[in-house]
């Protein structure tokens, strides 16, 4: 278990290196450059001597040394657009995302898995039509127009609850919060609900099916117990593989439903600093990103272990 | 005693009462949204950080809100010697940092110093390149010295630029001049709202600055909310939790009808046009560009694209620059068959498919533009479809829009035609620029002697009859080779919260100049 643990550790060290140089070979092909140096407001006299004031005309490989070698030392460089650490920004963004991603998911799981299994226990049902119905009709609204139409609604019409942000400037209090969480957990959490029902749904259903399930039946046991004790089990291994997929779509922020709704996380960090050609976040985030997939993914392999005793590692 | 002791108590209520009614009528917050996050550091340029300096700091001179003519914010009053070389500036006596240090002219020497420092980052050093020494005669006076003369150097002094506190960044080394990490955590300025909050990704608060030197600032504060989409700007406005929007002309249809929302236009310097390569044949050609632009209907542009909130450009002097402009000269009328005859002059035939051609090339463009800015995509595929209509063939390349910037900078330009815009200092000098022959800001690849001799004079002359004059002289050379098809002067469309009472009636750039205007019902 340890070994396996080193090793992979290793791979992952190896990987997110490999991910860094993709990373920044590709944004200094990608054309453009920097932002602060194409505000159109620089003569473009100036902006050689900006380039090389801010050291963008030394070679690319000297320029990655010189970022790699201050991540070792634990400095991810300043944003170009915004003039403050990347480890702030992205220290600042990471808690506003982990709010609003893991909210939607814990009301995704809480209300997609009881109805995946309903919907597979009573198959072919008109409640279970209906649920896949409203799923498939769940999975196809796309986040930035359902966002609207939920501001739209609930904030231009009925004016109940606020249109964006993530708290009223100058009181960040708790209920404050909580209202402002309310749309976005919606947009975000019906595509994963919608996802996650049809996935529990059809890994149940495949279960259910089972010999042993059969044979616990034959015993004489209990619906219910057969339900929630042998099959439910089983049933949410692949349900558990989705949530690992969803788990790096989360942390990097739903960058969609962040711009919406003009909240501070991960996504819209990410989205501008791609859009400012801001190399030190556009790197700061890839990297912080890379580590946290490589680990979710790998205590997902372990999870694996406790939900599947046939699962071991070596 | 009693009697007294009653009178003492009503007066006491009464005052309290008048108290809470200035209160109210002197209160409230203002949110703007801006799309990014600022870095509130005035030698950095982008638009969100710009809007933000503009309340945090103070300039020498600031737009007068009329005659957008510059007039002192910092400086009191000003006066330039015989020779038009050297400007003095009597500074404002009694003004005070937003840390309590008071200011003097050691902050603008520094300032300028800095502006004028070829290791600063600075981005508008341009503007500051005539700029020969600074010198400071006493406490509160300072005399600036030109290589040439330009009677411009007030209107760039007033031109997104602030002074900054000397007693804080002197200390500071060039390096730490690009990133100034400590300084921008806690933003010292002399303007109306003073630094109070930044969360990234979320809002800049600034709080009233009651020794504003200008007068107390009408409002408790100002916060600048990042909101990165413009249909949410739209939302929170309508739904009170913003009080100003620029909104895009096709969002007006949205919130026009809106009672919870007051539009105001207002006229800016900027000038929207097709940019034309001159240096690429057959653009180089003036019968085809002025075919282009008269085989364009720029009235329908300016309703269809710009909601009819504007002008027909009849150059690139928007009507902002009063003084200068020949209001003689009318837009090309829109004429596609006088169009079609200039390309049958130029030798550019119908072919069978109804594409010109010559010498079996056929008359085609590319023309690259970013398809996230509508305006500018509705205008390429109108010119599309009205070019087409006269044989002209328009094929599209798209892009973002920072990647169109630095093609068309190259040199010579890499593109052939271009929809944008140009926002300018509100003086002809700052357009001219863009028109000198030997300018790298010039991405047509337009060159004309006559001209570059005229706007030359316009920039240098003292006496402004003189140089209006000049640059009457150069509108019409620009109205005779049109080097771009000028399409619209657009008007900035303000959407305002019914709560607001009173925003001052500018493009918001200058109006947040006299922030401390600003007020709230």
């Amino acid at each position: 278990m340890t070994r396996y643990i080193m090793r992979r550790t290793g791979e992952a060290l190896t990987l997110i290196l490999t991910i860094t140089v993709f990373t920044f070979a590709l944004i200094n092909a990608a054309p453009g450059g920097p932002s602060i140096l194409l505000d159109p407001s620089i003569a473009p006299e100036d902006t050689e001597r900006l380039r090389a004031l801010y050291g963008f005309d030394r070679p690319i490989y000297e320029q990655y040394g010189r970022w790699l070698w201050q991540v070792l030392q634990g400095n991810l460089g300043f944003s170009l657009s915004v003039g403050r650490p990347v480890g702030e920004l992205i220290a600042n963004a990471l808690p506003p995302t982990l709010l609003l991603s893991g909210t939607a998911l814990l009301v995704a799981v809480c209300v997609a898995i009881p109805l995946g299994i309903i919907a597979a226990v009573k198959r072919n049902s008109m409640l279970d039509q209906m649920l896949t119905t409203i799923s498939f009709f769940g999975l196809s609204l796309p986040v930035f127009w359902f966002g609207l139409m939920l501001i739209i609604l609930f904030s231009v019409t009925l004016n109940w609850l606020p249109a964006g942000g993530m708290s009223t400037p100058g009181e960040a209090s708790f209920s404050n919060v909580a209202s402002h969480l309310i749309l976005p957990v919606i947009a975000l959490s019906t595509s994963i609900m919608a996802e996650l029902v049809r996935y529990t749904r059809s890994s149940m259903i495949g279960v259910l099916g089972q010999d042993y399930v059969r044979t616990a039946r034959a015993k004489g046991l209990a619906e219910t117990p057969v339900i929630v004790k042998h099959a439910f089990r089983t049933a949410m291994v692949p349900v558990v593989t989705l949530l690992a997929m969803l788990i790096p779509r989360l942390v990097g922020g739903a960058a969609v439903t962040e711009t919406v709704f003009s909240w501070p996380g991960m996504g819209r960090l990410a989205v501008s600093a791609a859009l400012n050609r801001d190399f030190p976040t556009i790197m700061g985030i890839t990297l912080v990103i890379s580590i946290i997939v490589i680990i979710s993914n790998l205590l997902v392999d372990l999870l694996y272990m406790k939900l599947d005793p046939r699962v071991s590692y070596t | 005693m009693r009697i007294l002791f009653s009178s003492a108590m009503v007066l006491t209520l009464l005052l309290l009462s008048g108290a809470n009614n200035d209160a109210r009528a002197q209160g409230g917050t203002f949110s703007l949204p801006i799309n990014d996050d600022p870095q509130i550091w005035p030698l950095a340029g982008g638009l969100f950080n710009i809007l933000v300096n503009k309340v945090v700091y103070s300039s020498l001179v600031r737009y007068d809100l009329e005659t957008l003519a510059p007039v002192g914010d910092l400086a009191e009053d000003w006066g330039l010697s015989e020779d038009g070389l050297t400007y003095t500036f009597n500074l404002r006596q009694g003004v005070t940092w937003h840390d309590g240090e008071p200011f003097d002219a050691e902050d603008v020497v520094f300032t300028m110093g800095l502006w004028t420092d070829p290791d600063v980052p600075f981005y508008l050093a341009r503007n500051f390149r005539m700029v020969d020494s600074i010198e400071q005669i006493d406490s509160h006076t300072i005399a600036i010295t030109l290589k040439r003369a330009q009677p411009a150097f007030p209107v760039l002094l007033g031109y997104n630029t602030a002074i900054l506190p000397e007693h804080l960044l002197s200390g500071l080394s060039k390096e730490e001049l690009t990133n100034p990490d400590q300084f921008l955590r806690n933003p010292v300025g002399t303007g109306p709202y003073r630094f109070a909050e930044y969360n990234p990704g979320s809002f800049v608060r600034l709080t009233r600055n009651e020794d504003y030197f200008a007068g107390m600032p009408k409002l408790d504060a100002m916060v600048f909310r990042i909101v990165p989409d413009s249909n949410s700007q739209l939302a929170l406005l309508q739904s009170g939790q913003l009080d100003l929007v620029i909104a895009e002309p096709f969002q007006l249809p949205a919130v026009e009808n809106n009672p919870n929302v007051r539009i105001q236009s207002m006229p800016i310097t900027r000038h929207e046009y097709i940019a034309l390569n001159n240096g690429f044949a057959p653009l180089n050609d003036v019968r085809v560009r002025r075919a282009l632009t008269i085989a364009l209907d720029r009235e329908q542009l300016l309703e269809t694209v710009f909601a009819g909130r504007g002008s027909v450009a009849t150059g690139p002097f928007p009507p902002t620059m009063g003084w200068a402009r020949d209001t003689s000269i009318e837009p090309l009328p829109y004429d596609p068959e006088k169009a079609a005859g200039l390309l049958d002059e130029a030798g550019w035939t119908l072919g069978e498919n109804g594409v010109r051609e010559k010498d079996g090339e056929p008359l085609s463009f590319t023309v690259l533009y970013d398809p996230a800015n509508q305006t500018r995509a509705r205008t390429a595929l109108i010119a599309q479809q009205q070019w087409g209509k006269i044989g002209v063939t328009v094929e599209f390349e798209t892009s973002e829009y920072r990647p169109i910037v630095a093609r068309i900078r190259q040199s010579p330009p890499d593109y052939q035609i271009n929809p944008n815009y140009l926002i300018t200092p509100p003086d002809p000098d700052g357009v001219a620029n863009f028109f000198l022959s030997d300018s790298q800001a010039n991405s047509w690849a337009y060159q004309n002697p006559q001209l570059d001799d005229l706007l030359n004079a316009g920039a240098t002359a003292i006496d402004q009859d003189v140089r209006a004059d000049a640059y009457k002289q150069a509108q019409q050379i620009i109205h005779d080779d049109q080097p771009n098809v000028f399409t619209v002067f657009p008007d900035e469309i303000q959407a305002l919260g019914t709560g607001v009472e009173f925003f001052p009636q500018a493009g918001y750039r200058d109006a947040l100049a006299w922030s401390h205007l600003i007020s709230k019902n």
